[in-house]
């Protein structure tokens, strides 16, 4: 007695002999490995084993045994996989035959799209590579020639065109039907077309539906574009007042870091408050064009590229102001030092002095400029070291009673000349303290009677460090301030 | 360019053929596998029965065709094809576009 395997195909149980099961199953595996790829591969398989259980009755009982001859016979009006393959799928193209012999579309090619060009192709073949809408392409390059104009400092902004440009003249335009269709990654010949006709029909949707979509889509843009406005006054409208972009302005300060973590700390703060604008935009677009995700999802990078960006900004800043936690116990005061120098006899005028900027540096004039009324902080542009800057202590004064009634006889004023005048310095440092050694001048120097105030100055190789110094004179009231 | 092979003009021609060839037998009246199958033999179109699931299918999902599914008085119930509308109209597309080839090939075989 031969052995038997009950199966069911097609919705009916069957009894095989083993080696006719085996035959079938190889036969549907081989089946199943051509079809499993495409979408209806299941629905193919299922009609297939509907059939072939169809056929088994037509010449048998249910309760007959299946053999080995029966289960062959079967297969060859089938067919085997590649006879099937054959006559549907073999393509058409000569040219391409040798790279596509089991392949079911030719291999995709970046062409230029002429026929759908602005300028020469080459974001509307970028469109095609990508399966994404072209407009997404000409965007990019827009904003990016547009976006390195305005920052000076990054004078690069023709990369972009040259970019444009060298794709122009490497990548060939897709002139012929063949390299059309290799462009769009699909078959040549007239299935070809009518695929390619097949999927330009939108899948459609309900009309409320739709309106809901667009406007939600325009509403996306709209906050978009609000935002990309706000980020980037909030970025560059600094240099309308101090001549550089804020985020430039990091070049100035004497971060403790790498240059690549200190490239990181630059491009961060500016990724993170332009990258939402963008993500907005795109994903408006997207609705209110109704065009699909490419494969590679720009939206879901953009955002992962965000967190990332929000977490390297978040570690700068902390790092940036470990020190002060450490230091003070987590208190909210950036206050750390405070020193005073008592002037060692009474005057009855003392002077102050704003040591004046450097007229010249590098044999350069230079012409300092306030950075806002009110402020004490100036800049200056040099051909050598572009911008540099220069800060003065914030200067305070502050009056000491000195003058006190006798008491005894009410009439008479006394000089208290025992209350001496006081400078007080006060250091706030957001994240480095500068060591007197590492000064190169002094903040305040006290001379006699004569209070100088010097400026820092700072440039991209001597960066700020952090510090900020207040001044205040405690002065009797009984003696003269005069400044400068 | 390679040397013609015969073999390959004429699944060409039979595959696009074939297409036109199972509307033109839905028109006439839904049916399940096995008479389409039958017809198609009968006229030559197909070798191997496996080449028309996969054409089934494609139509199906293009919108052309639609089944439902029919208790058989014997076996288990079967897949009833039949044309959409849309089927219908892609049906007299392809219609008009015979009737256009055959008429050139005459006129080109003809000489006139």
């Amino acid at each position: 007695m031969e052995e038997t395997i009950k199966i069911s195909l097609g919705g009916i149980a069957f009894s095989f002999n083993r080696d006719a099961y085996e035959a079938l199953n190889n036969y549907l595996e081989d089946l199943n490995k051509h079809y499993s790829a495409k979408i209806e591969g299941k629905e193919i398989l299922s009609d297939i084993e509907d059939r072939i259980a169809e056929l088994l009755l037509e010449k048998q009982e249910v309760s007959d045994f299946v053999t080995i001859d029966r289960v062959k016979e079967i297969i060859e009006i089938m067919g085997q996989p590649s006879d099937i393959e054959d006559n549907k799928e073999e393509p058409e193209n000569d040219d391409l035959k040798q790279e596509t012999s089991s392949h079911l579309s030719t291999p995709k090619r970046y062409y230029r799209d002429l026929e759908n060009r602005k300028i020469a192709g080459v974001c509307s073949g970028l469109g095609h590579y990508f399966k994404t809408d072209p407009i997404l392409f000409r965007i990019i390059f827009v904003l990016l020639s547009g976006t390195l104009f305005f920052v000076h400092e990054l004078n690069i902004w023709w990369g972009a065109i040259l970019a444009y440009i060298v794709l122009w003249i490497v990548t060939p335009g897709a002139k012929t039907v063949k390299q059309r269709c290799a462009m769009m990654g699909e078959r040549v010949g007239i299935k070809g077309v009518e695929d390619s006709y097949n999927s330009s029909v939108r899948p459609s949707t309900s009309a409320l539906g739709g309106i809901i979509k667009v406007g939600f889509g325009v509403l996306l843009i709209i906050i978009g574009l609000f935002l990309f406005i706000t980020s980037w006054t909030v970025l560059f409208i600094t240099e309308d007042f101090i001549g550089t972009p804020l985020t430039f302005l990091i070049d100035y300060v004497d971060l403790p870091a790498s240059s690549l973590s200190l490239w990181l700390a630059k491009i961060s703060p500016f990724l993170l408050l332009m990258l939402p604008s963008f993500i907005l935009l795109y994903e408006g677009i997207k609705l209110t064009f109704g065009f699909r995700s490419p494969s590679w999802r720009p939206g879901l990078i953009a955002f992962i590229l965000w967190i990332i960006t929000l977490i390297v900004t978040i570690a700068f800043g902390i790092r940036s102001f470990a020190h002060l936690a450490i230091d003070e116990g987590f208190s909210y005061s950036n206050e750390i030092t405070k020193t005073t120098l008592p002037m060692k006899k009474y005057y009855d005028t003392l002077y102050v002095k704003f040591e004046p900027l450097p007229k010249v540096r590098n044999g350069e004039e230079l012409e300092w400029i306030k950075v806002r009324e009110n402020d004490n902080l100036y800049y200056a542009k040099t051909s050598e070291e572009g911008i540099i800057y220069a800060i003065y202590p914030d200067y305070h004064k502050r009056r000491v009673q000195s003058v006190v009634l006798d008491t005894l006889s009410k009439d008479i004023l006394r000089k208290d000349t025992t209350i001496l005048p006081e400078i007080k310095i006060k250091e706030n440092y957001i994240y480095r303290k500068i060591k007197s050694e590492e000064r190169v001048t002094e903040p305040v120097v006290v001379k006699d009677s004569l209070v100088v105030l010097n400026p820092q100055i700072i440039t991209k190789k001597s960066r700020f460090s952090g510090s900020f110094y207040n001044v205040t004179l405690m002065a009797p009231d009984s003696s003269v301030v005069l400044v400068n | 360019m390679e040397i013609l092979n015969e073999e390959n003009i004429k699944s060409q021609m039979r595959k696009g053929v074939l297409e036109y060839c199972i509307l033109s037998i839905l028109r006439k009246g839904d049916s399940y596998v096995s008479p389409l199958i039958m017809q198609l033999k009968q006229a030559k179109m197909i070798v191997v029965e496996g080449t028309l699931y996969p054409l089934l299918a494609r139509q199906k999902n293009q919108g052309l065709l639609s089944y439902r599914w029919e208790e058989s008085p014997s076996g288990p119930p079967r897949k009833y094809y039949s044309l959409t509308d849309k089927g219908r109209k892609a049906l007299e597309v392809m219609d008009e576009a015979w009737q256009d080839v055959v008429k050139t090939v005459d006129l080109i075989k003809t000489g006139i």
